[in-house]
């Protein structure tokens, strides 16, 4: 329908008008009654994911834009929006956990989560500068808070500080490269910055650049990646297990449609994005080695895997869009589910997040520790998992996209040899019998188990028979 | 029935992870009914021998590069699917002794899980699957080595195991993506594709780097020797006998017919390799003081004859490669799983601490006899037969080359006569806490029994191998049509 | 030679250069100065100061300025709407009171929670 020379389609619309209502909706239960469970609050949040899923499963395959232009669905979108509201159910079970940090307030814990969540569904979607700049900075503004919830946790007070300060100076550059960018084009649609792009002016290319570096900063792309180690740590569980996956995603998809819609072509502009891509495969590989705490070796593994999903755009080829979807969602499974491990075994707690508690675990928990390999393998890229057929996609772009996609296909090679003994040092230990008693631990809750479950059978579906998943993200814009 | 083949010991080993723990007896029953039965199931197979294929192929993956679950078998495959199964069977058998019957059962899983993956390598006809089971197959010798070889060493030697071969491994997955790049289709087998040669000679490099590393070959073998030493010997027998002949199968089935002209830039390099290994590997063996990785030396010393067959390019020296990778396959796990059962005895393979076994073990020193003697090339046992037609064959195209590798004949003699004084003979010498060693048991003499049947049956006649091995294959006929006219 | 529509901005950027200058400048070249002790110190509404400009004070402060600046800019919102509202019609209303509804449901929120008590 048409008000007032604006188009609205709520079908468009409806997985963000149902994750608004959901997050309204726990506010106000938690207004309304006295000491709500948080059970209960974050059921209402898994209900509400479902709920956003329905609303986007009919816009599978749709291609169409709503409120002027500024808003589309695609297979794309669509593809980002499934793993964004996926995350949200995964992060909101792992919260319920009997000792997750949420900060003793769940349901603004949980409103927030979904906010965030609105936020990154805009970004999926958005194809004006004005709405990439607001789904980012919904998405940064909930998660500043949410890295803090841990209080009063030094290291979660930490992350918050330096989340917020390195994040708030991410999106000056974001709104100044915006700026520049649209002065250059005259509009702030992406559509219209492709006819600027192809001349390359000046101010183009600053503010591209300026973008960029906005952009690298909330994907942790080295060498803008200094908070994410820290940040990372000191979050409680479930908001590191969100921030690696959802912000990825949601940034990832401004970064493709971006790169696709402005684009569309190689172009020297996008030098710098490869290299910062490089840079990172090799720095998170590299810096990942010598960690020992299981959450900050999964954000320097994350870097890396940031590096290497940006493969998928070396060339800006025809597969580039569902190379990089499917490598996303193998990421979402695998990430999600080893941090669903190490949240079950502390049952929300610090206590796992350290190597050494992981020694013999296979001895203690066989289940979770073969969970826990089957994860870490398909991170490393193993064959049979989704992780491997995830690189092997990556690889045919990269070796696709002329000399700096093959720049890049070895450096994918280099960054995952160096990170075989990263993900491996943790089987290693997992399997190292030990003598003597060890403590068995008691987390074993089954909110855990579901997205472990999940991840598994995802993981080696996608690996066994991508096929399946391949036909679903084949994506056009 | 092809794919009823390799996933059967994974099936198997399924079924044992079903069984209690405790039930040792059971555990070890199925475990030996599923080896022996895959061994079963591959005889069938035996009839494409020489000029014939079988192959199953279904779809898989659809998209910019299509793959397809293909698994084949043809007259060069099979004999690589037949030593597997084959020497499955012992190693499973030999692991009975495992020492702690607790965990006994995740042995097993492994040892069946690791045939499943050598078969799937081996019957692979998409470059895809083959790649998987390419890197798969390091996982169980992985955990193996961490899990159940219970010292430091062996612990860190699945290190340098692990990281060595998937190095290797992902640069091969550099070199396949870039060749399916130019194909479109991972199913590379059977067709012939025009690649400049620029591009041969980078995609040939990353294929025998990953290769050369897996057999190993020099100067690639940094991690051999930790690994195989620290193996148990049932996993050693496997990972010396089947698992090095992955990287030689590779060279035949999927390098050298895939980039002719590439093969031929690099055969000097590839001989200088081999000609090292076999030389180095040989001194290395002689200087050797623990038997173990005597015979790892050993290894490294005839395998480093197959490459030498290979890349001679001879119509006489290939098929005897073959027989030699065979061959070598038996002797090697007949000799460890024998280094093995002294180990067990004396607890030690430091050839310093014990020796004389002879003495209380006559049947012992038979069997090492046999062994040793095929290692050092006696006429009338298998190895002598792959080591001379691959010299023959070589010296008609690669004179130089060979002339150096003809010093193994004596090299040989004199490790191998050192293992087996040094071992059996003399005085008899145990370390003081150690009761005096007993004589092989029956299990001991039955499972080895075969593999020392097979080394004189292939010694007395190893035409019936030989002739079996397709000079008309379209892998072999290639390669050597190139070469001929020289 | 850029748009001519912008030459007003440029105008206006002149302007207002010029116009704060002055007002920064003119007083100081015409008046006497006498200074004081309490002319000299730092303006607090005419209140006076109670202690170092550099000194801690509660970190409540920062949460009503928090929910200050999020109130202010609603009012802030609020009149362009009203200026443009027989234009936007029924549609214009029903979204404000979304909005406000929104907006509403976090008042609630935060005044339940005790975000408006001074401890």
């Amino acid at each position: 329908m048409t008000i007032q020379g604006v188009n609205f389609d709520f079908g468009i619309l409806g997985p963000i008008s149902v994750l608004v209502i959901t997050g309204l909706v726990v506010l106000l239960v938690d207004l309304v009654g006295r000491a709500v469970p948080r059970v209960v609050l974050y059921g209402i949040g898994v209900a509400g994911c479902a709920g956003a899923f329905i609303a986007l499963a009919p816009l599978y395959g749709r291609s169409a834009t709503t409120v002027n232009g500024a808003f589309a669905t695609d297979r794309f979108s669509w593809g980002f929006s499934a793993v964004l509201i996926f995350t949200l159910a995964v992060t909101l079970l792992l919260s319920s956990l009997r000792n997750a940090d949420d900060g003793n307030s769940p349901a603004s814990y949980a409103a927030l989560l979904i906010f965030c969540t609105i936020g990154g569904l805009i970004m999926a979607g958005a194809t004006t500068l004005i709405g990439i700049f607001l789904g980012i900075e919904e998405l940064s503004l909930a998660l500043y808070v949410l890295a803090g919830t841990g209080y009063p946790r030094p290291a979660s007070e930490e992350a918050a500080l330096k989340y917020v300060l390195l994040g708030s100076l991410a999106s000056g550059f974001l709104i100044y490269g915006s700026a520049l960018l649209y002065g250059s084009a005259g509009s702030v649609s992406l559509s219209a910055l492709s006819a600027a792009a192809s001349s390359l002016p000046l101010l183009f290319v600053i503010g591209f650049g300026l973008l960029l570096v906005g952009l690298a900063f909330k994907l942790a792309l080295s060498p803008f990646h200094l908070w994410t180690p820290d940040v990372y740590e000191g979050s409680p569980i479930a908001i590191t297990a969100y921030m690696t996956v959802a912000v990825k995603a949601a940034t990832f998809a401004v970064l493709a449609r971006f790169v696709y819609t402005v684009f569309g072509h190689d172009s020297v502009a996008l030098v710098p994005l490869w290299l910062l891509a490089i840079f990172s495969m090799l720095v998170g590989s590299f810096g990942a080695l010598r960690q020992r705490n299981l959450k900050r070796l999964l954000a320097y593994s994350s870097i890396a895997q940031a590096g290497f999903m940006v493969v998928a755009l070396s060339g800006v080829g025809e597969y580039g869009l569902s190379s990089l979807l499917f490598y996303l969602v193998a990421y979402a499974l695998m990430n999600l589910g080893a941090f669903a491990v190490i949240a079950m075994l502390g049952d929300g707690d610090e206590a796992y997040a350290d190597i050494d508690a992981y020694r013999a675990l296979f001895y203690r928990r066989p289940w979770v520790a073969v969970a826990l390999t089957l994860f870490l393998f398909s991170l490393a890229g193993i064959p049979g998992t989704a992780g491997f057929y995830g690189k092997v996609l990556l690889l045919e772009q990269g070796f696709a996209g002329g000399p700096w996609g093959i720049a890049l296909a070895l450096a994918l090679i280099a960054g995952s040899i160096v990170s075989i003994y990263v993900y491996f040092q943790v089987v290693w230990a997992m399997f190292v019998p030990q003598e003597g008693e060890q403590p068995v631990t008691a987390g074993n809750s089954w909110l855990t188990w579901v997205p472990v479950a999940v991840g598994v059978a995802g993981v080696v579906a996608l690996g066994v028979i991508p096929q399946v998943f391949v036909s679903i993200v084949s994506s056009s814009m | 029935m092809i794919s009823v083949l390799v996933f059967l010991p994974a099936l198997f080993a399924l079924a044992l992870l079903c069984v209690p723990r405790a039930n040792a007896s059971l555990l070890k029953g199925i475990a030996l009914a599923g080896a022996l039965g895959t061994f079963a199931l591959s005889c069938v197979l035996l009839p494409v021998a020489p000029a014939g294929a079988a192959q199953e192929v279904s779809d898989w993956i659809h998209g910019a590069v299509g793959a397809a679950y293909h698994v084949r078998v043809d007259g060069i495959s099979v004999w690589f699917v037949l030593l597997t199964t084959f020497l499955t069977v012992p190693a499973v058998w030999a692991a009975f002794s495992y020492r702690d019957l607790a965990r006994l059962r995740g042995y097993l899983v492994l040892l069946l899980l690791f045939e499943w993956t050598l078969l799937g390598l081996f019957t692979a006809g998409d470059l895809l699957l083959f790649y998987i089971y390419w890197d798969l197959m390091l996982i169980p010798v992985f955990l193996a080595l961490v899990a159940f070889a219970d010292t430091p060493s062996a612990r860190r030697a699945a290190w340098g195991y692990l990281i060595y071969n998937l190095a290797g491994g992902l640069v091969l997955l550099a070199g396949v993506i870039a060749l399916v790049l130019h194909t479109h289709t991972f199913e590379v087998l059977n067709g012939s594709f025009p690649f400049t040669p620029v591009l041969q000679r980078w995609l040939f490099a990353a294929f025998a780097l990953a290769f050369l590393i897996k057999t190993p070959v020099f100067p690639f073998h940094a991690w051999m020797p930790a690994a195989y030493t620290q193996s148990p010997s049932s996993l050693v027998a496997i990972i010396s006998g089947v698992q090095s002949k992955a990287g030689l199968y590779g060279f035949i089935v999927f390098a050298l017919p895939l980039f002719p002209d590439a093969a031929q830039y690099f055969a000097p390099a590839m001989l200088v390799l081999a000609v090292c290994s076999i030389l180095y590997g040989a001194l290395l063996a002689i200087a050797e003081r623990n038997a173990k990785t005597l015979v790892a030396y050993s290894s490294l010393s005839h395998l480093g004859l197959v490459l030498l067959a290979l890349f001679a390019f001879n119509f006489t020296s290939l098929p005897a490669g073959v027989l030699m990778i065979v061959s070598h396959g038996l002797i090697a796990a007949a000799l460890f799983l024998l280094v093995g059962f002294i180990e067990e005895r004396t607890g030690t393979n430091e050839l310093a601490a014990f020796g004389g076994l002879a003495a209380v073990a006559p049947r012992l020193w038979v069997y090492m006899l046999i062994a040793g003697m095929a290692v050092l090339g006696l006429p009338g046992l298998s190895g002598f037969a792959g080591e001379f037609l691959i010299l023959i064959g070589a010296w008609q195209t690669q004179p130089v080359y060979t002339s150096f590798a003809l010093f193994t004949v004596v090299l040989a003699a004199v490790y191998a006569l050192r293992l087996l004084q040094g071992t059996m003979h003399g005085p008899l010498r145990v370390p003081a806490d150690v009761p005096p060693p007993r004589d092989l048991r029956p299990r001991e003499l039955g499972l080895v029994a075969p593999l020392l049947v097979m080394i004189f049956f292939l010694g007395v006649w190893p035409a019936w191998l030989n002739d079996r091995v397709p000079a008309q294959n379209p892998a072999i006929g290639h390669t050597t049509a190139l070469v001929q006219p020289r | 030679m850029p748009d001519p529509a912008w030459t007003y901005v440029l105008i206006f950027f002149v302007v207002a250069l010029v116009v704060a200058s002055l007002i920064a400048i003119v007083p100081g070249i015409f008046t006497k100065k006498r200074p004081t002790p309490e002319k000299l110190e730092p303006y607090e509404c005419g209140v006076p100061p109670t202690s170092a400009m550099l000194g801690r004070f509660p970190v409540r402060f920062y949460l009503v300025a928090m929910l200050f600046v999020v109130f202010d800019v609603e009012a802030a919102s609020f009149y362009p709407w009203a200026v443009r509202l027989r234009d936007l019609g029924g549609f214009g209303l029903l979204e404000m009171v979304a909005f406000i509804v929104v907006l509403g449901i976090g008042y609630a929120y935060v005044w339940k929670k005790g975000g408006f008590s001074w401890r």
